[in-house]
């Protein structure tokens, strides 16, 4: 999903700061140092990405918001901002922007044990150029793109992906209910947490 | 696998609770501990850490992605971010908190971020020393504390942001440093 971001007029600029400054925090942006861009996303209805940058911090500093205008929710590495724009009605999934929610899920969400990564293209994966010349083309070879379908039965769309977390890269499958909640099951180990890969592409890999 | 995918389900979905307040991290008081802890087994770290005490540099830890970070001149403030709810920083924490405390370092010794309106040549030019100098800096430190404390994760992580190049160069050049002694 490429974001098209827009820049928001100084007023606006303002209006958004000066919400964002009744927080202790809040006075890191000033209208002379800062902007803020929007952005809008396919499963959202009344939402946006907002992204607030100081550019006199060294190098410039932003925080990423989800809002309607009016409430402020902090992209800030938890699922809970998500929650309470899908609680407030925002989040509009169907089998067409599924993709885009779960791969946005997954750029601002992350866990103690790391972040977690949905591979689209195995090339732009965060460790590949640490793995031998022959575990790279297996894992190329191995790969999927991502796949989404509706599960009329249960009202659930179900998402196909190769992903990487904690050491471990699988195939997985995500089942994603339409108040945007995500649950993660494996159904394939592509490679374990010391790199070694499963080249048969069994699933018994462990 | 299955406690491992137990563990992330539980965190993808927690309880909500009230809307916090602030930008502030929850837990900074434990991530600075942590950070502080590490880059005191460093060399380069603990002078970076010891010019930050001597200058009253504050550093604050907001809620966020961890990618984001920054000094903020007129506050003498660097600001790091961490996902909420962690109470670990993850070690990639530590090069951008790095980064932040020589950014204040070279603004502080007078080698400060360039107006543009110097000239494009020595504009680039200073903007390329200050820019070599920090990764410097990161190299060094990541590299000391891996020596310190066998911390393998530091290089992944230093490895995922981007300077995998600059990491194994510098491996090799300390790997000649000690043949010839």
């Amino acid at each position: 999903m490429i974001l098209n971001w827009q820049k928001l007029a100084r007023v606006k600029t303002a209006e958004v700061i000066e919400r964002v400054s009744m927080t202790a925090d809040g006075a890191l942006f000033s209208v002379a140092t800062s902007e803020a861009s929007v952005a809008s996303l396919p499963f959202y209805n009344g939402f946006m990405l907002v992204r607030l940058t100081n550019h006199a911090t060294l190098p410039s500093f932003s925080l990423d918001f989800l809002s309607d205008g009016s409430s402020f929710y902090l992209l800030d590495g938890s699922p809970e901002p998500l929650q309470r724009v899908a609680a407030r009605g925002g989040l509009v999934l169907n089998d067409g922007n599924v993709i885009d929610y779960v791969s946005f899920f997954f750029k601002y969400v992350t866990t103690e044990e790391g972040d977690i990564y949905l591979i689209d293209n195995p090339d732009d994966m965060p460790f590949l150029d640490s793995l031998s010349l022959d575990q790279q083309l297996e894992i190329k070879r191995s790969h999927t793109g991502m796949e989404a379908v509706y599960d009329r039965e249960n009202d659930v769309f179900l998402v196909k992906s190769d992903m990487y977390f904690a050491g471990v890269l699988l195939k997985a499958t995500l089942t994603v209910a339409p108040d945007g909640d995500i649950e993660v099951s494996e159904h394939a180990m592509l490679m374990g947490a010391g790199g070694a890969v499963n080249a048969d592409n069994t699933g018994y890999y462990s | 696998m299955n406690s491992i995918l137990k563990k992330l389900n539980d965190a993808l979905r927690p309880k909500l609770k009230a809307a916090p307040a602030d930008l502030r991290h929850d837990n900074e008081v434990q991530i600075l501990e942590s950070l502080y802890a590490l880059l005191n087994t460093s060399a380069t770290g603990r002078v970076l850490l010891s010019y930050a005490q001597d200058c009253g540099l504050k550093v604050h830890v907001l809620r966020g992605n961890i990618d984001n970070f920054g000094y903020f001149p007129e506050k003498s403030t660097v600001y790091i971010s961490c996902p909420a709810g962690v109470s670990m920083p993850t070690a990639r924490a530590v090069a951008y908190l790095v980064s932040g405390l020589r950014e204040a370092m070279l603004e502080g010794s007078g080698l400060k971020r360039p107006s543009p309106n110097i000239g494009k040549e020595r504009f680039l030019a200073i903007h390329a020393e200050r820019d070599k100098d920090i990764a410097l800096h990161q190299v060094k430190v990541v590299y000391e504390i891996h020596q310190a404390t066998g911390l393998l994760e530091i290089f992944d992580e230093f490895k995922a942001i981007g300077y995998g190049s600059l990491l194994e160069a510098y491996k090799l050049d300390m790997a000649e440093e000690a043949s010839k002694n």
